[in-house]
Order: C-alpha cells, then structure tokens, then sequence
C-alpha cells in the first residue's frame, strides 16, 4: 500500500490521542511523578487499546518490554533507553501489522514490531538528552531574573521544560504511529521467509533473556539457591499436576519470605 | 516563632513531584528543589526581600539527589533557613550549602539502590508475573497486574517521602541517626531475595507447561535454558540487552537459513 493510501486508511484523529496520551505517559517515565503509570506494562496496554482497541497485544509486548528493559534506573546524568516509548510503539506498530498483514503466525510480527520499537525507545532515549540541554538553556535565560527575586520565573523554568518535553514527544509519537506505522508495515511484507522464521525463534526466546534480565539483577548468593530449589520443585509439580497458579504463587511468596527472615534478619538478632 | 506549618511542608512535599521536571546536564535538579522550596522561603523571609532574594540565589545552584529521598534534604534546609540567624547572611549561606552538599550524596546512594535496584523492579516482576501466568489475553487480570505493581511501588515511596519530610523538619537532629539506624541494605536483600524466589517458581511454570506460553517439551526447555545461561553470562559482562538482542536476532537468522 502506498503512503498516501495508508495514511487516509487510518484514523487521525486516534494517531493524534495517542500520540498525546503516550507523550503524557512519557512525562512521568522521568520527569514528573515517576509513579509507574508510565512503565511498558501498563503503556503498551493502553496505548495499544487507544490505537486499535488492542489490548491483548499491547499487554503481551509490554510485559516482554518491562521483562527486558527492567533494569533501566535513570542514576544521575545516565539517559537510558525509554522502555515506555519501547512498549508504546510495539503495541501500535503489532496491532496494526496484525490488522493490515496477513500473517500465519503472530509471533514474527510481534518480534518485528519490538525490534522496530526498540529503534524508537533509543531515539526518545535521544531527545530527552536533547530535552536537558535545552532546560540548560532555559534555567540560563531566566537564571538572573531570580536572583533578582522575582521568584515566577522558576514557574517559568519549569513549564517552559515539561511544554518542551511534552510538544517534542507528543510529534516524535505522532510521527512513529502514523508513518513509523507504515514503514514497519510496508518493510515486514518484503522480508524473506527466513527472516520471519529467525523472528519465530527469536520471539519464543525473548522470556528467556527477559528472566536472564530479572535474575542479574536480583542475583545474591541465597537468592541463586532460593532460585535453583523453587525452579526444581515447581518443574516438578507442574510438570505432573497443575495446581492453581496463584495459590502456588502465595505458597512460593511465603516461602521466600521465611527464606529472607532466617538469612537476613533472623540472622542478626541470634 | 515557627513561620512554617505543616501545610505548607505537605505542599513543598507535593511540588517535589516535579523536581527532575527541569533537569539540566549543568545543575541538575536545582529548578526544581527552588520550585519545592519557594512557598517555604517566600515564608521565611515575608518582610526581607533582600533575603529572599539571597535564599533564591543559593539554591539555584547545583542540586542531585534522588527523586523520594529529597524529602529530608528539603526538610533540613527549611529547617536551617527558618533557624539559623540573618545576621551574617556569609556564615548563613556557608552553613546551608555545606549541610545541602553533605546531605545529597548520602540520600541518592540509599534511594537509587532501594528503589531502582530493589522495590521498582519487584512491583514491576509482580506485575508481570500475574499477567504471564494469568494468562495474557485477560483484561481484569491485567488490571490487578497493574494495580498489584502500582501498590508495592508507591505506598513504600509516598511513606518514606512524607516520613522523611516531617522527620527531617521537626527532628532533624535525629534524622541522620535514623537514616544509620534503618538497614537499608538488608532491606534490599531481602527484596532480592524474595523476588529470586518467585522469579524461579516463574521459570518454571515457563518451562515446564504449555498453558501459560510457548515452551512445550522438555528440548525447547533446554534451549531456553542455553539462552538464560548465555544471557546471564553476558550482562555479567556488562554487555547491553540491545546488544543481546541484536546478536540473538543475528543468530536466529543464521539458523533460520541453515534449517
């Protein structure tokens, strides 16, 4: 489909809310709040409901996201890849590719749409660096004001860097959900049969490297064997019987919690 | 006579919710510490302009610390700025900004490692876990997957924020004992640890049952295994998870080609 056929054929108007609502989400990725509401596993959903009513994809490739890009922690002058921006564009970029695309199976779209999303997630990662600079410069333009006690202008300072952030990534979002959109659409349909394939495989062992993700970062000498037994023993029992996942989820919760009371806290009170 | 009320302390504690909101490579977090503290000092210094003027100048300087612990560095200053004489405004400047340089270094190193190496990560591994293990094609469980995470991550923030806020204001010559006294470290370890536990019991129910994803036999099982240990390997070795999946994606094709 050409461009100009494929930008009449989606909706403007849902281009635009998302764009809007993913620029707000990005705001508290970093910015203001950092309550979580902007992490993938809750962006991915939302957005991807917002552009095509898709929830189901947006929760599957923000849950991969959030696995993979957990360990992000914004430390200092440190300007990691958003995994907000990672998860949002996944969502819009599969849901629409599962619209438009007629494909045998989901996971190569999905693998598609996050290795595409991955590309954005770094450029958002980009423009907050350029974002601080240009804060530099607006703290500098209004620096001698305040000195001189005229205390709007810190207001100033500070609407003028979240209007910045927010009208830079509410185009960035508008851009990627619209043409962005196109182009994953319009390059997925001229991939080789090998490459969906290697897409298949590669989307079957992402939960593998997501846990990989989780476990470096939580490793501690007793939580490797804590690791190793629960692993052992749930293999086991679901390997022959499936009890209710979350019972055994509470079961393993407790455990874990008797675990830290006698390595950590029970050990210091003998 | 104490100028500052508690209102005014919870309102500063409000506006911290925008301290990185003008983040600069140059001063940090210096808007937005004056933003948080500006209703205090405007306060403070009712009927001194000049001092007002003084206050605004010293803390628009260099300002880092992280995000839910600058609670106590607000706190301390409007404690100090609020205490300590007008008198020789040189001895007042040097004894705030010695207690502002003195206070950050500490609080970011506990607050970074508590929350973005420990609590963050858990609420957010809960998150997921309910929604893999629930089943992903689930709305409502999506739902309590996000509320699950949204729970464990911002009621021990808010606590602490607010906690450290009245804390450093009203006792602060308590608060550095406090914050020695608290075992941070074993708090972390302990959140590791517990997250260990249900990362394994995820693992497994992964590997071992085709309901809840894509694994199926126990060859796929040890594939997966192959690719855990290798990717293990290679963030031990401070290698990108861009890079993981760039080479991941690489060697997909080439077997892809081959078979």
């Amino acid at each position: 489909m050409e461009l100009q056929y494929f930008l009449t054929d989606i909706n403007i108007y849902t281009v635009l809310l998302a764009a809007f609502v993913g620029a707000l989400l990005e705001i508290d990725n970093y910015f203001v709040g950092m309550s979580l509401i902007s992490q993938p596993i809750f962006a991915g959903a939302l957005i991807g409901y917002l552009f095509n009513g898709d929830i189901y994809t947006g929760v599957l490739v923000g849950a991969i996201a959030q696995l993979l890009w957990i360990n992000a922690p914004p430390v200092g002058a440190y300007v990691p890849p958003s995994a907000s921006a990672i998860a949002m564009s996944a969502a819009v970029f599969a849901s629409s590719m599962g619209q438009h695309i007629q494909a045998d199976s989901k996971e190569p779209v999905l693998m598609f749409a996050l290795f595409c999303a991955a590309g954005v997630g770094y450029f958002v990662g980009l423009m907050d660096v350029w974002n601080r600079k240009f804060n530099t410069k607006v703290m500098h333009l209004f620096e001698d004001k305040i000195k001189a006690g005229r205390e709007s202008f810190i207001s100033a300072i500070q609407i003028t860097a979240i209007l910045g952030k927010l009208i830079r990534d509410f185009i960035g979002y508008a851009v990627v959900f619209s043409i962005g959109v196109y182009l994953a659409n319009a390059i997925y349909v001229t991939l080789p049969e090998q490459i969906i394939d290697a897409l298949s495989i590669a989307f079957w062992a992402m939960p593998a490297v997501g846990i990989a993700v989780v476990f470096d970062m939580f490793r501690t000498k007793t939580g490797e064997g804590l690791f190793a037994a629960v692993f052992a023993v749930t293999y086991v029992i679901f390997s022959f019987k499936k009890p209710d996942v979350f019972l055994f989820l509470a079961a393993v919760l407790t455990a874990s919690l008797f675990v830290v009371y006698n390595s950590v806290w029970g050990k210091k009170e003998q | 006579m104490k100028k500052i009320s508690a209102w005014d302390l919870l309102w500063s504690g409000l506006k911290l919710n925008f301290l990185q909101a003008s983040w600069n490579f140059e001063r940090l977090q210096n808007a937005g510490f004056l933003f948080s503290i500006r209703n205090i000092l405007r306060k403070i210094y009712d009927k001194d302009p000049q001092g007002f003027a003084g206050a605004l100048k010293r803390h628009i300087g260099f300002f880092n610390t992280h995000i839910f612990f600058s609670s106590a560095a607000l706190g301390v200053i409007a404690r100090l700025e609020e205490t300590v004489s007008n008198n020789d405004p040189q001895a007042k400047e040097r004894e705030i900004e010695n207690t502002k340089m003195g206070i950050m270094g500490p609080l970011a190193a506990i607050g970074d490692s508590l929350f973005w190496s420990g609590i963050k990560p858990f609420a957010l591994l809960i998150g997921v876990v309910i929604v893999m293990l629930g089943g992903t094609a689930k709305p409502g469980l999506w739902i309590w997957a996000v509320l699950t995470a949204f729970v464990i991550y911002n009621v021990p923030k808010v606590a602490i924020k607010y906690f450290l806020l009245f804390k450093a204001y009203y006792q602060h010559q308590q608060l550095f004992g406090l914050i020695q006294r608290i075992k941070f470290q074993d708090i972390l370890k302990s959140i590791k640890i517990t997250g260990m536990g249900i990362l394994g019991m995820f693992t497994a129910v992964y590997a071992a049952t085709d309901e809840y994803f894509v694994a199926s036999h126990f060859v796929d099982s040890l594939l997966l295994a192959g690719v855990f240990f290798i990717t293990v390997s290679a963030l031990k070795r401070k290698v990108s998870v861009s890079r993981i999946l760039m080479v991941l994606m690489v060697v997909c094709i080439i077997i892809a080609y081959i078979f």
